[in-house]
C-alpha cells in the first residue's frame, strides 16, 4: 500500500490510483503512534478511574463521619429520605463547585497553553466527565446513605451523636 | 396522656439475661418537669428511651393519648415521634450546615406543620426572641457557645409545640451558670407550653427546677 500524506488537509482528497485517507486515518496506520496513544490514553484513565474513586470515597467518608447525627435526626423524626436528599444535595453542591473550578482551571490552560501543544479539550469530553464523576459522586453518597438507613437512634444517642 | 405500666426491660447477653427496668409505672403530667435521677446503670436512660419510643418494651405498655407506642408501626411511631415528641441531648446535636433559624425551619417541615411560610417564620422569630437568640438567626452551630447551642436544641424541641419533651442529660456538658440557664429555659417553656417534660439527669442542682423526682435504683423506682 502507498500512502500520501498531504499536510494542513483535514479532508482526505480523492486521486485516481490512490487511497486517501483523513489525518486521523493516516495517525492510526503509524503502529508506533497507536502505541503511544495506547500507553497515553490508559494513563489518563487510570488517572480519571483514580480521582472517581478518591471522589466516591470523599463522599462516603463524609456522611459515614456524620453517621450519629444522621441518627440522632431520626430519633426526633426526620424521614430517611429526607437524610437521603440531604446528602444528594450536599454532594451535588460540591461537586458543582469542584466540577466549576476543574472547567474553568482546564479551558485556561487550553487558552494559555503554547500553539503547538496538542492539547485539546472539548466541550463534549468536559460533558462527559463531569457526567461521570456526578455519577460516581451519586454512587459515594448513596452508598453512605445506605449505611445511615441501618443506622439505628437509639444507636446513635448511646454513642453520644458525635 | 402518657404513661407507662409495668415496664420491663431484658437485655440478654449470650447466654446471661440481665433484668434493667422491672415493673415501672409511671404517667406524666402537662406543665411539669419530671426528673428521672440514679446511679449510672439504674435503667434511667433506658426508661426514657421507651417511653420516646425508641425501643421496645419486653413486657409493659407505654401509651400515648390512647395509643400504645408498644406495638406501633415505626413508620407511625416516627410520626409521633416528630411531630408530639420532642428531644434534647447531652449534646445539642444541631446540623453543621444549618444556621439556627434553618434549624428550626427542619424542625417544622419534620413535624409536618400546616402553617404557612410567613406564620413558620413569625413563630421562628417569636421562639428565638423567647430564648433571646433571635440576633443568632443566621449564625451556624460552629460559632455559637455550648449554652447558645443548647438553646437552640430546646428551641428545635418546641417549636413543633410537641407534648412530651424528652431530655436525656441535657445541662451535663454546660457549666453551672450555663445549665441553670438552661433549666430555667425549660422550666419556663414546659409551663408556658404547658409540655410535659420528662429530663433524665445526674446533677441533684438541678432538681430544685423541676416539679418531680423519681429516683431509681437497679431498675426499680424507690
Amino acid at each position: 500500500m502507498q500512502l500520501v500524506f498531504v499536510p494542513n488537509m483535514d479532508m482526505a482528497q480523492e486521486f485516481v490510483g490512490l487511497q486517501s485517507l483523513t489525518n486521523n486515518d493516516f495517525l492510526k496506520t503509524l503502529p508506533s503512534y497507536s502505541a503511544e496513544q495506547t500507553s497515553l490514553n490508559m494513563i489518563v484513565w487510570f488517572l480519571i478511574a483514580i480521582s472517581g474513586m478518591l471522589f466516591a470515597i470523599f463522599f462516603y467518608m463524609m456522611n459515614v463521619q456524620k453517621i450519629d447525627m444522621y441518627g440522632i435526626l431520626k430519633a426526633i423524626g426526620v424521614k430517611t429520605i429526607t437524610l437521603f436528599i440531604m446528602m444528594w444535595t450536599q454532594m451535588l453542591f460540591i461537586t458543582a463547585i469542584t466540577l466549576l473550578i476543574s472547567i474553568i482551571c482546564s479551558q485556561l490552560f487550553v487558552i494559555l497553553a503554547p500553539e503547538g501543544m496538542p492539547f485539546h479539550l472539548n466541550l463534549l469530553s468536559v460533558s462527559k466527565l463531569a457526567l461521570i464523576f456526578i455519577i460516581i459522586g451519586l454512587f459515594g453518597a448513596t452508598l453512605s446513605g445506605l449505611q445511615i438507613k441501618r443506622t439505628e437512634p437509639l444507636q446513635a444517642i448511646q454513642n453520644g451523636g458525635n | 396522656m402518657l404513661a407507662l405500666k409495668d415496664i420491663t426491660k431484658t437485655f440478654t447477653n449470650g447466654e446471661i439475661e440481665e433484668e434493667i427496668l422491672k415493673g415501672i409505672s409511671l404517667s406524666l403530667n402537662p406543665g411539669e418537669i419530671t426528673a428521672l435521677v440514679g446511679a449510672s446503670g439504674s435503667g434511667k436512660s433506658t426508661l426514657l428511651t421507651i417511653a420516646a419510643g425508641l425501643q421496645s418494651t419486653t413486657k409493659g405498655l407505654v401509651q400515648f393519648n390512647g395509643h400504645n407506642l408498644s406495638n406501633m408501626k415505626p413508620e407511625h411511631l416516627r410520626k409521633i415521634r416528630a411531630s408530639k415528641f420532642g428531644f434534647v441531648f447531652q449534646f445539642s446535636h444541631l446540623v453543621p450546615f444549618l444556621t439556627v433559624e434553618e434549624q428550626l425551619f427542619l424542625m417544622l417541615e419534620v413535624a409536618e406543620s400546616k402553617l404557612k411560610k410567613t406564620q413558620k417564620k413569625e413563630k421562628v422569630h417569636q421562639l428565638l426572641q423567647l430564648i433571646n437568640l433571635d440576633h443568632r438567626k443566621n449564625a451556624y452551630p460552629a460559632v455559637l457557645s455550648g449554652g447558645e447551642k443548647q438553646r437552640v436544641a430546646i428551641a428545635r424541641a418546641i417549636i413543633h409545640e410537641p407534648n412530651v419533651l424528652f431530655a436525656d442529660e441535657p445541662t451535663a456538658s454546660l457549666d453551672s451558670k450555663r445549665s441553670k440557664d438552661v433549666m430555667e429555659l425549660i422550666r419556663e417553656l414546659t409551663r408556658i407550653r404547658n409540655i410535659s417534660t420528662l429530663m433524665v439527669t445526674h446533677d441533684e442542682e438541678m432538681l430544685q427546677y423541676t416539679d418531680r423526682v423519681i429516683r431509681m435504683v437497679d431498675g426499680r423506682i424507690v
